[in-house]
């Protein structure tokens, strides 16, 4: 039998604020971190996104680290990796960093010091640009923070690119090639150049993300950090850890035909994959943290998907989609987006798809909408579905 | 201290991040954990300070302090006859 792996650590920066209970508390409560940042910077047309709050560098890092190192990419990663890494209790002797892994997702990088150095037009690119901006900074800066020498690297997979990270981790772990990991993923998007490309590229929303939702009009940005402690299931028991989920699938797939736009085809095998992997029957299934982007395409096309494999068995499943609490953090998603899953496993509440107001008889599951919702989730999925058609599905159990 | 003692030492703090009445030219690289990453930025910090390109090979001479860094930024400049007054 294959070894099983588990969550006994999680941290978290994000629009919410620093650390795990900002998060949480807003998931709870089912309040969002979306706010103007009308006048923030020239030229650009959204009004509204999530950027990371109640976050200063100097408060984390000392000075010469974060001008020579650390794009907010990065300090967003090791933020939230020191939150993970105390929560899980980890004694990081040497033999136990031997062992472990760090592999961390960023979709684009850090454009900070892109911005920065090529944008802002200064007169000389300074040295260490590429080392500040390269999108495997957040994983060396990781296993830099706390000596790991387990393989480690960055996955980029644009918006499923947390979801691939945790992905191998969990891979590592299983086939032996690691003993734990400390995985999630990073994103910072509160820089110009991000706001004008996602401006450029049509897909905001000028009011609100409302996925699911007849008058959706698309996406609101959000950055920030999921990071988690994953490790062996016996070992993690065996020294006393608070095990807060067991990652039991994984299902990953490539639609292989379009830049932008999803195939459902391969959205739901992904979703098949991950089932079967797991061991799975869609009726175990309590709850899905959705994709949910608010865009017209992809949430018809997941809740196809999700009808489509489901086979009429979900009268069971409550679904949401939390980015209109955290707003779509790319790279970050399923790293910030597993909060909710641990917060439905471990206290029984399911944070609310928010700004819901009109049905689409288009989507027509059972949606959890603007307030939470209380019951008891034993098995859940979490769902990224990338860009380019990257997709990546992960099954989570309580312990 | 010369000028140009005085430039080497800001432009140092400046590309290592440090306070510069912590540093004096005596101050040994050792002491202060100076490392390859500092090298580089405070290379980069002379350039800026100075105004010309520093060759290739400067870091692979032997500093173990800040007033090492100046000796050779001088020679440099005498060496090739830069005048180094400050632009603007």
């Amino acid at each position: 039998m294959s070894r099983r792996v588990v969550i006994t650590g999680a941290g978290y920066v994000s629009g919410l604020g620093v650390g795990r209970e900002a998060l949480f508390s807003a998931m709870r409560e089912g309040r969002s971190g979306v706010r103007s940042i009308v006048g923030t910077f020239d030229g650009i047309t959204m009004t509204h996104a999530a950027p990371v709050k109640d976050f200063t560098a100097e408060d984390h890092f000392d000075p010469a680290r974060i001008k020579q190192q650390l794009d907010p990419l990065s300090q967003y990663a090791v933020v939230a990796a020191r939150e993970a890494v105390a929560s899980s209790g980890l004694d990081l002797s040497d033999e136990v960093r031997e062992t472990t892994s760090a592999v961390l997702g960023s979709s684009i990088g850090g454009l900070d010091t892109v911005e920065e150095n090529f944008v802002l037009g200064p007169k000389r690119v300074h040295p260490m640009a590429i080392p500040r901006m390269m999108a495997s900074a957040p994983a060396s800066q990781v296993a830099m923070e706390f000596g790991l020498h387990g393989p480690s690297f960055a996955t980029s997979s644009a918006c499923s690119s947390s979801a691939h990270a945790i992905a191998q981790a969990v891979l590592f772990i299983r086939a032996g090639l690691a003993e734990r990991a400390v995985t999630g993923g990073t994103e910072s998007t509160h820089v110009r150049s991000s706001y004008r490309s996602w401006d450029a590229l049509r897909v905001v929303s000028r009011d609100a993300c409302r996925p699911f939702c007849k008058s959706r009009s698309g996406i609101v940005l959000g950055e920030g950090a999921g990071v988690y402690v994953l490790e062996e299931y016996e070992a993690a028991k065996a020294r006393g850890a608070n095990i807060l989920a067991e990652i039991i699938g994984i299902g990953m797939t490539s639609d292989g035909s379009d830049i932008l736009a999803p195939n459902q085809r391969w959205v739901e095998k992904a979703i098949e994959r991950c089932l079967k992997d797991a061991q799975l029957n869609p009726q175990d299934v309590h709850y899905i943290n959705a994709h949910g982007t608010g865009t017209k395409l992809n949430d018809v096309c997941e809740t196809e998907a999700i009808k489509k494999v489901f086979n009429g068995q979900t009268k069971q499943l409550a679904v949401s989609s939390t980015k209109p609490i955290h707003g779509h953090t790319l790279g970050a998603a399923a790293g910030i987006e597993i909060s909710s899953i641990l917060l439905a496993m471990n206290e029984g509440v399911i944070a609310p798809t928010l700004n819901y107001n009109e049905q689409d008889p288009e989507c027509d599951l059972d949606y959890v909408t603007n307030t939470p919702r209380n019951g008891k989730v034993d098995v859940a999925l979490c769902n990224s579905f990338a860009f380019g058609g990257l997709n990546a599905v992960l099954a989570f159990k309580k312990v | 201290m010369s000028t140009l003692e005085q430039r080497v030492l800001e432009a140092f703090a400046k590309g290592t991040v440090k306070d510069v009445n912590d540093l004096t030219l005596e101050t040994d690289f050792q002491s202060i954990g100076v490392d390859s990453t500092d090298l580089l930025c405070m290379i980069f910090e002379l350039e800026d300070e100075f105004d010309f390109e520093i060759p290739q090979d400067f870091e692979n001479k032997t500093f173990e302090t800040i007033g090492d860094v100046a000796k050779a930024v001088r020679e440099h400049i005498e060496e090739n006859n830069i005048d180094i007054t400050p632009k603007g």
